[in-house]
C-alpha cells in the first residue's frame, strides 16, 4: 500500500469536439483582431460565453453529491466480483447530469459506472464489475467523479474521498494432494463422556428439571418409569496450518503458491467442521470454528509476505499441523 | 416531442440560421440559398439514412472546395465570399453524412464557420435575428445532443431519448440559450478592441442596386420598383429660415438626375460632368431655406447626390462609416450645367453629405415668356420624329398662343387624367404613342417623358428628371427614410428668369402605390433598428468601451454623491436604480455562493492534508500508524501506550474525521490544532 496522492480539487481535460472547438475560437479571436469585425467580437463572444456557462454547469453537477461504495464481502483474487455506488445528490433543486464515476487507484483502477441524471434530492444506485488480480489489502480512499456536461466539450473531474478497505483473500485453487493428517477426522470424534453429540451414550431416569423431549417413551412404557435418552459428548478435530514464511524476497512467487495452498486446506477444513487455527512467522491463531475465523486467517493469507528475519512459527499443543511450506507440502 | 426530436430539431435550426445569416449580406444567390434549405430539410427528414452513401458526399465537397480555390486563384471569387461558401458545402455534407448524435459536434463547428462567415459579408441588422436563433439553438442542441450520447452509453437511456420533452425541459434549454447570448453580449462589450490589420479583406456588400440613375434611362425599367421597401436614403433637415417637415409623410422631390437627349425610347444624358471638389455652389440657385443631412445606402448603387426641392450647394461628403472596409483615399464631386452632381467614387457602405436647398415654391412662372438662351434651346427642345398624333395632341391641349406655364399646366391636366399602372406594355415600337393613345395607361416615367415631349413639340423646353418622390419620418431613430418604391420621374419645365421648375404629371394614384402604411412603416422601424444596430454593434470601438467606462464610472459618482448629500429620497428614476441594484445584489450572491463552498472544499483538502503531516510527525517520532488500524484505533493505541500528546491527537483527528466525512465546516481553528498536533517531541515511547 502506497503513500496516498493528494486529493486533486478539479481538472478539466478537452474531448475531441473541444479540441475542435477551441482551436475555432482561437481562429476567430485571431480575425476579429486582425479585421476589426465587430461581429466576429460578437461570435468569440458567444464561443467564450458557452465555454463559461458549460464550466458553471459541469460545476454545479459535480458539486453536492454524497457517494458511497458497497464493496463486496472479501473476494478472491481472480475471481469477478461487484461493487456498488450509491450517489446521493444533496441539492434542493439542481439535478446532476452525466456522472462517471471511475476507480483511480487499487486493483478495481479503471472500472467505472454511469449516471445519466440523478434527481436533485434523489439517490441512484449504480454497479461495476471488477476482478482483482492479487490478494492483499487495498485502501480506496477516493473515487473520481467526471461529467462532460452540458457540450460534451470538456470534461472536468475531481476527485471525492471515500475512505473503504477493500481484502483480496488468496485466490481458489484446490488444496495439495495428502494434506490432512492421518490423525484428523472429518467433523467430530466421541469424547467417552455424556454430552450433546449425536451418538447415544444410554438411557437414565428422567429427573426433575430435565428436558421431558428427551424422554424415550417406548422405553419408559416398557420400563414403567420415565427413561431419556443421553447423548455421548463429542469433541472437534483441531488442525493448524502452519506456513513458515522466513523466505528471502526472491522467493515471493514459491510463497504465493503456498499461500494458496494453504487458504485452500483453511477453506476446505473448515467446510468440514474442522476447527482450524493458523501459524507463522510473526501471527498465530488458535484453532476455532465459524466462519468468522476463517475469514480472519484468509485475511492473514492475504497480507502474509516474506518475513525472513522473523520468529519462527508458533503452533498451539492438541491440534493437528498441516505444515505448508515454501515449495511442497507435508502432512 | 420526444428528445430525440429535439435534438435534431435544434441542430438543424442551428444550421440553417448560420446560413441565413451569410444570406441577409446578399451575396448568397437565391438558387444556393434554395438547394441549400433543401438539403436541411432533406437531412432532417432522412435523418441520417444517407449516412452511407458519406464517402460520396465527401467527394463531392472536396470537388467543390477545389472548385472554389481555382476560382478564387483566379480572382472570380472574393477570398471571403469562396470560404463562406466553403462553409456552406461543409455543412450540407455533415447535414446529409451524419449517422448519429455523436456527429453533431462537428455539424456544429460547420454552422459556427458560417456564422463567421456572415459576419464577414454582412453588417445588416437581420444578422442580429440569425445569431440569436443561433446562439440559442447551439446551446440547447449541444446539451441534447451530450445528453444524447451519455444516454446510448447508460442504462435506460434509450427510454430517456424516447421520452418526451417536457415543457419544463424544453424551457430549461431554451433558458440556457438565452444565458450565452447574454453572456456573448457582455462579453462582446468588455473584450478589447485592437486591430492588427494585417490582412484586411473588403465586406461584400449586395443587394441589387436600384436602377434609374445612370447615363441612361429606358422607359419601362422601373415598373417592379414601386413594391421595393428597402430603405435608400436618410435624411434629416434642418431650417434655415424656411418651413421644414417634421413628422408623418413629407411631399418633397429628391432631384437626382436630369435627361436631355430623348430618342424614342430613353433618354439619354448628353452634359459633360466637370471636377467641382469638394464642394459644389450651383449657380443661380434661390437662397437656401433649408439644410439636408443626406445618407445614400449602398442598396441605391449610384454616385448621385440626391437633394429636396432646388439645390444651392453640397459639401462636406464622407463615407457613411467611421471605418470603412478596404482602402479610402476620399473623393470629389462632379457637376454639370443641368445642375446634376455626383460622386467620382462612392464607398461600398454608402455616403453622407450635407446640402443646402429651397424647399420654398418656385415662384409665380406665368408670363414670362419664351425668350430662351440658346443653349437652353439647343438642349432641350429636341426631339425624335414623333407619331404625328403626339404633335396634334399636344396643339389641342392649348391655344397657339398660351402662356408657355398655362400650357405647361393644360398638359399637366391632361396626363393626369390617364391611368396610372406598374404594368409594363411589354415590347412596343412607340412607346410614348401607344402609352397616349392606346393603352392610356403607364408609370411615372411614361408621364414625364410624355410631358416632356408635349411641351418640347410646343417649343418650350423641358427635360425629364429623376429622383425620389417623398419621404416617411421615422419616429424610432428621429430621422426621414426614402425607399425604392419611392424612386420617381418628373419633368422640368424652363421659364426665363426662373430657370426649370418641377411638373409632376403622373396621377395622385402613383403616391399610393408607393409603399405606405404598415409595411412603409415597418420598413422604418426595421430601418431604425438598423441605423442602431450599427451604431451600438457594428461600429463599436475601444473609444465607445471607454466612454462607457466613464459614463458607469461617472453614475456611479453621482449614484455616490446624491445618496451622500440627500440620502435615498432624492434619487431620480428610483425603480430603475432598485432594479440595477437588485442585480448587483443578485450578483454578488451568486459570487458569494460560488465562492464559498470553493473555499469549504479546499479548507477540507487542507484538514486532509493537515492530518497526513501529523501522521508523519508520529511517524518520525517512532509512533507508526498500522494499516488495519483506522485513526481512532491508533489514537486508542497511542493513549495504551501513554504518549503525552495522545489527548491531542485524538481531538484533532476526530476533527478531521467530522471535516472530512461528517460535513462540519473546517474552521480556521480546526485546522490549527490540527497543525499543532503531534508537534511536542516527548521522546519514544516503549512498544
Amino acid at each position: 500500500m502506497g503513500l496516498r496522492r493528494p486529493l486533486r480539487f478539479r481538472r478539466l481535460r478537452l474531448t475531441r469536439d473541444g479540441w475542435y472547438y477551441c482551436a475555432f475560437a482561437i481562429g476567430v479571436g485571431l480575425a476579429a483582431l486582425n479585421t476589426g469585425n465587430n461581429l466576429l467580437f460578437l461570435v468569440l463572444g458567444l464561443q467564450l460565453a458557452a465555454i463559461i456557462l458549460s464550466g458553471v454547469l459541469s460545476e454545479r453537477s459535480l458539486r453536492h453529491l454524497v457517494i458511497r461504495r458497497e464493496l463486496p464481502r472479501d473476494p478472491s483474487a481472480g475471481e469477478p466480483f461487484t461493487v456498488g455506488l450509491v450517489i446521493r445528490n444533496v441539492k434542493p433543486f439542481w439535478p446532476s447530469y452525466t456522472l462517471v464515476l471511475r476507480e483511480p487507484d487499487g486493483p478495481v483502477a479503471g472500472s467505472a459506472a454511469n449516471a445519466l441524471v440523478v434527481p436533485p434530492r434523489s439517490e441512484v444506485r449504480l454497479a461495476y464489475r471488477a476482478r482483482a488480480p492479487a490478494r492483499g489489502r487495498f485502501e480506496l480512499w477516493r473515487i473520481e467523479v467526471a461529467t462532460r456536461f452540458p457540450f460534451g466539450l470538456f470534461e472536468k473531474l475531481r476527485d471525492v474521498p471515500i475512505d473503504d478497505e477493500l481484502w483480496v483473500l488468496p485466490r481458489r485453487a484446490r488444496p495439495p494432494e495428502g494434506s490432512v493428517p492421518a490423525a484428523a477426522h472429518e467433523g467430530a470424534r466421541p469424547d467417552g463422556r455424556p454430552g450433546s453429540g449425536d451418538e447415544l451414550w444410554g438411557l437414565v431416569d428422567l429427573r426433575p428439571g430435565d428436558d421431558r423431549r428427551t424422554v424415550h417413551w417406548r422405553k419408559s412404557a416398557a420400563a414403567g418409569r420415565l427413561l431419556k435418552v443421553e447423548r455421548e459428548r463429542e469433541r472437534r478435530h483441531r488442525v493448524t496450518i502452519v506456513l513458515d514464511n522466513r523466505v528471502a524476497p526472491a522467493r515471493a512467487a514459491a510463497l504465493e503458491h503456498a499461500v494458496v495452498a494453504a487458504a485452500a486446506l483453511a477453506r476446505r477444513h473448515a467446510a468440514r467442521g474442522l476447527a482450524v487455527g493458523f501459524a507463522c512467522s510473526g501471527a498465530s491463531r488458535p484453532p476455532d470454528t465459524g466462519p468468522a475465523m476463517l475469514r480472519r486467517i484468509l485475511r492473514d493469507l492475504a497480507v502474509l509476505g516474506p518475513n525472513p528475519g522473523g520468529p519462527p512459527p508458533r503452533v498451539a499443543p492438541g491440534a493437528g499441523v498441516v505444515a505448508v511450506r515454501v515449495g511442497e507440502v507435508a502432512g | 416531442m420526444t428528445v430525440d426530436l429535439a435534438r435534431r430539431i435544434a441542430a438543424h435550426a442551428a444550421v440553417a440560421a448560420a446560413f441565413a445569416s451569410m444570406a441577409v449580406g446578399g451575396v448568397v444567390p437565391a438558387g444556393a440559398g434554395m438547394a441549400f434549405g433543401l438539403v436541411v430539410a432533406a437531412g432532417f427528414a432522412l435523418d441520417g439514412r444517407l449516412s452511407r452513401f458519406a464517402p460520396v458526399l465527401t467527394a463531392l465537397a472536396g470537388t467543390a472546395l477545389a472548385f472554389l480555390v481555382v476560382l478564387t486563384a483566379q480572382g472570380a471569387l472574393d477570398f471571403v465570399v469562396a470560404a463562406a461558401a466553403f462553409a456552406a458545402v461543409l455543412a450540407a455534407n455533415r447535414v446529409l453524412a451524419r449517422r448519429n448524435a455523436a456527429d453533431d459536434g462537428l455539424l456544429y463547428l460547420s454552422a459556427l464557420l458560417m456564422l463567421a462567415g456572415g459576419a464577414a459579408l454582412s453588417a445588416d441588422v437581420l444578422y442580429a435575428a440569425c445569431f440569436a436563433a443561433f446562439g440559442v439553438a447551439m446551446t440547447a442542441g449541444l446539451t441534447l445532443s451530450h445528453l444524447s450520447r451519455a444516454a446510448e452509453a447508460s442504462r435506460g437511456g434509450r427510454a430517456f431519448l424516447a421520452g418526451p420533452a417536457s415543457a419544463a425541459r424544453v424551457g430549461t434549454v431554451l433558458a440556457l440559450g438565452a444565458t450565452t447570448l447574454a453572456g456573448a453580449a457582455a462579453m462582446f462589450a468588455f473584450l478589447p478592441r485592437m486591430t492588427f490589420g494585417v490582412f484586411r479583406p473588403r465586406v461584400a456588400v449586395g443587394g441589387a442596386p436600384l436602377t434609374g440613375f445612370s447615363q441612361r434611362l429606358r422607359l419601362g425599367g422601373h415598373g417592379a420598383i414601386k413594391t421595393d421597401t428597402r430603405v435608400m436614403l436618410r435624411f434629416r433637415l434642418g431650417s434655415l429660415g424656411g418651413p421644414v417637415p417634421t413628422e408623418g409623410e413629407a411631399d418633397l422631390l429628391w432631384r437626382g438626375r436630369s435627361y436631355e437627349r430623348y430618342e424614342g425610347a430613353e433618354w439619354t444624358k448628353v452634359l459633360e460632368e466637370g471636377i467641382a471638389g469638394s464642394e459644389v455652389r450651383i449657380d443661380g440657385a434661390p437662397t437656401p431655406d433649408a439644410r439636408a443631412e443626406v445618407e445614400v445606402l449602398p442598396a441605391a448603387g449610384t454616385t448621385t447626390v440626391f437633394a429636396p426641392g432646388r439645390l444651392a450647394s453640397v459639401f462636406d461628403v464622407r463615407p457613411a462609416t467611421d471605418r470603412p472596409t478596404g482602402p479610402w483615399r476620399g473623393t470629389f464631386l462632379l457637376a454639370d450645367d443641368a445642375g446634376d452632381v455626383t460622386l467620382h467614387r462612392a464607398p461600398e457602405e454608402g455616403y453622407r453629405y450635407s446640402a443646402r436647398v429651397a424647399l420654398a415654391p418656385v415662384p409665380l412662372v406665368y408670363g414670362r415668356g419664351a425668350a430662351y438662351p440658346d443653349f437652353v434651346r439647343d438642349t432641350y427642345l429636341e426631339l425624335p420624329p414623333l407619331d404625328p398624333r403626339v404633335t396634334e395632341l399636344s396643339r389641342s391641349l392649348a391655344a397657339p398662343d398660351a402662356d408657355p406655364a398655362e400650357v405647361a399646366g393644360a398638359v399637366q391636366r391632361h396626363l393626369r387624367g390617364l391611368e396610372y399602372t406598374t404594368e409594363l406594355p411589354g415590347s412596343v415600337a412607340d412607346p410614348l404613342a401607344h402609352f397616349l393613345f392606346e393603352r392610356r395607361a403607364g408609370h411615372c416615367e411614361y408621364f414625364s417623358t410624355a410631358m416632356a415631349a408635349l411641351l418640347r413639340a410646343r417649343g418650350i423646353p423641358a427635360r425629364n428628371v429623376t429622383g425620389f418622390a417623398g419621404g416617411r419620418y421615422v419616429p424610432e431613430g428621429d430621422y426621414w427614410v426614402l425607399l425604392g418604391g419611392d424612386a420617381h420621374s418628373w419633368t422640368e419645365v424652363y421659364f426665363p428668369g426662373v430657370g426649370f421648375a418641377s411638373y409632376d404629371p403622373t396621377p395622385a394614384d402613383a403616391r399610393a402605390a408607393a409603399p405606405r402604411g404598415f409595411f412603409a412603416r415597418l420598413a422604418g422601424a426595421l430601418d431604425a433598428l438598423q441605423v442602431r444596430w450599427t451604431a451600438t454593434v457594428v461600429e463599436y470601438s475601444a473609444t465607445d468601451q471607454l466612454h462607457a467606462a466613464r459614463r458607469a464610472l461617472s453614475a456611479l459618482g453621482d449614484l455616490r454623491d446624491r445618496v451622500a448629500m440627500g440620502g435615498l429620497r432624492d434619487l431620480p428614476s428610483l425603480p430603475r436604480r432598485a432594479a440595477a441594484a437588485a442585480v448587483l445584489a443578485a450578483a454578488i450572491a451568486v459570487a458569494i455562493a460560488l465562492w464559498r463552498p470553493a473555499v469549504r472544499a479546499g479548507r477540507t483538502g487542507e484538514a486532509t492534508r493537515q492530518y497526513l503531516a501529523m501522521l508523519r510527525r508520529l511517524r518520525r517520532q517512532g509512533h507508526v500508524k498500522p494499516p488495519a488500524a483506522t485513526a481512532t484505533e491508533f489514537c486508542r493505541e497511542l493513549s495504551q501506550r501513554g504518549h503525552p500528546a495522545a489527548g491531542e491527537v485524538t481531538a484533532a483527528t476526530e476533527a478531521y474525521l467530522a471535516i472530512r466525512f461528517g460535513g462540519r465546516q473546517a474552521t480556521a481553528e480546526a485546522l490549527r490544532a490540527l497543525w499543532r498536533a503531534g508537534r511536542s517531541r516527548p521522546g519514544r515511547a516503549a512498544p
